[in-house]
């Protein structure tokens, strides 16, 4: 088959980007552990105060420096509404919905994602500066959509 | 006849290779534009991942 030099130079581009997008998902996913929010991890969404973690919402320390926030969002609110963390801290959070779509977004950081019911949306993130993080839901739930808030206190 | 037909075959195969190679500058150049555009618009984006990290 004659393939003209133009039609090598983009067929070598080509599959060289694809080479590359796909080892640096694959690395990303299988060696640093990077994955959906959503991952198979579900809740029976008519019960979800009956089911662990979301019996004891709040925080939970797993170590000295790594905390689990096991959050419900319900319109308009999140439950707990507030958490406090010492600087320096990595949160997982674990969150699932009681009642509609909602979303678990930090604004400047990679945590933005859906919360579905009957599934436990994961995400974590390291706070490396103290302050005051606001957390909002961008997926329209309803007439209060735009009071739904938490906020997260990162202490020295 | 025979030895007409034979004589035209090489023309004919002749200029078809010429047209295409010029016409094939403008595909190359559109192609790698949008190959650009793709490989920064996902750098940029996989670069603000990081930075958020």
């Amino acid at each position: 088959m004659h393939l003209h030099r133009y039609e090598k130079i983009w067929l070598t581009f080509g599959i060289g980007s694809l080479v590359i997008f796909l080892t640096v998902l694959g690395v990303s996913a299988f060696a640093f552990g990077q994955q959906p929010p959503s991952h198979m991890a579900k809740v029976d969404p008519q019960n979800v105060r009956d089911a662990a973690p979301f019996d004891e919402p709040g925080l939970r320390q797993i170590n000295e420096t790594t905390y689990q926030a096991n959050i419900i969002a319900m319109a308009f609110t999140y439950q707990p509404n507030k958490i406090e963390v010492p600087v320096g801290s990595t949160v997982r959070f674990h969150v699932t919905s009681s009642d509609v779509v909602h979303s678990f977004t930090i604004p400047n950081t990679n945590v933005n994602f859906m919360v579905t019911p009957g599934h436990i949306n994961m995400a974590e993130h390291t706070f490396t500066e103290a302050g005051s993080y606001l957390v909002l839901c961008n997926e329209y739930c309803g007439t209060g959509h735009h009071y739904m808030q938490m906020t997260i206190e990162v202490v020295e | 006849m025979a030895k007409n037909n034979s004589n035209l075959e090489p023309n004919r195969n002749h200029v078809p290779t010429e047209t295409n190679s010029s016409s094939l500058k403008g595909t190359l150049i559109f192609t790698m534009s949008i190959g650009l555009f793709i490989v920064l618009s996902w750098s940029a984006i996989f670069f603000l991942f990081l930075n958020r990290m």
